[in-house]
């Protein structure tokens, strides 16, 4: 089960809310006298990214839900279920086949040599619920259809001050839509510290 | 000797009797050891075979020095 059947009144790595807006801060330059501007949103759903234990002191990360890849459909073994492509998986299974077939050899043998590990490691894909809004999925060799798969990524994360969120147990109930299984929950925690623990190749030739 | 007698003698042999074909074996990681231990299909307890220390000595920071992902992002961003 991806969503906790009931959920807790608690604040909790990973939870579904509504109702926080997002702010993002656009310069051209570095300069304070240049140009900005700051875009300020009200996303329909974001995703909360403090852990657990950092939730609190009237400040949250979070994430807002966005809509998926239309391309993630063109691979069969992602369109069966989109959130496997939180898990890790084999070469082969990371793209869609005519990709794979298109591969050069030594290219397809450099890919099989990574072996099962995750895929789109900036990315996590929520399930569907009835809770999301049901949206388009533009297809070329079929028609359209139509999903309620959400996703965030971990390259939108965004600070918001809120004064009603003390602790895990004093904040707004009525904004918590929706909680993640503790598997689930392991899964975003498990992607996430991939996401920030990838050491660049500069790096590991200087720490060997 | 009679090929029935070497059955006989060789069914009494030592550490022969009691030895169920009947069995599974399931290795059970504890601590920093893993257990290989024998039960029953019924998952009944049956004993232990071997105790070995787990070889996964790689630190969590060695870990991710190794870890690499399949880089797919161009083939699904359009």
């Amino acid at each position: 089960m991806f969503f906790q059947e009931e959920i807790q009144k608690e604040l909790r790595f990973g939870d579904v809310l509504k109702g926080y807006i997002l702010t993002s801060s656009n310069i051209v330059e570095p300069n304070f006298y240049s140009d900005f501007k700051i875009d300020v949103k009200l996303p329909d759903f974001c995703v909360v990214l403090s852990p657990c234990c950092s939730i609190g002191n009237k400040i949250i990360s979070l994430s807002p839900l966005i809509q998926v890849y239309s391309g993630f459909f063109d691979n069969p073994y992602l369109k069966e279920d989109l959130t496997r492509i939180n898990r890790e998986m084999e070469s082969e299974q990371s793209v869609p086949p005519h990709v794979w077939e298109g591969f050069p050899p030594e290219e397809k043998e450099r890919r099989l040599k990574t072996g099962k590990t995750l895929a789109s490691v900036e990315l996590f894909i929520y399930k569907e619920n009835e809770l999301f809004p049901e949206y388009t999925v533009p297809r070329r060799d079929e028609e359209d259809f139509k999903t309620r798969y959400y996703m965030i990524d971990f390259r939108n994360i965004y600070n918001l001050n809120c004064e009603k969120i003390v602790n895990t147990k004093d904040f707004p109930l009525e904004s918590k839509c929706l909680q993640l299984t503790i598997d689930t929950r392991s899964e975003l925690r498990y992607k996430i510290a991939n996401y920030y623990s990838r050491v660049p190749k500069e790096d590991k030739i200087l720490e060997d | 000797m009679y090929k029935e007698d070497y059955e006989e003698l060789k069914d009494k042999g030592t550490g022969s009797q009691g030895e169920l074909t009947d069995y599974k074996i399931i290795v059970f990681p504890f601590d920093r050891y893993e257990i290989k231990i024998k039960l029953k299909p019924n998952n009944e307890f049956i004993g232990v075979i071997e105790v070995k220390i787990n070889k996964d000595f790689l630190s969590h920071k060695q870990k991710i020095t190794h870890a690499d992902f399949h880089d797919v992002e161009e083939f699904y961003r359009k």
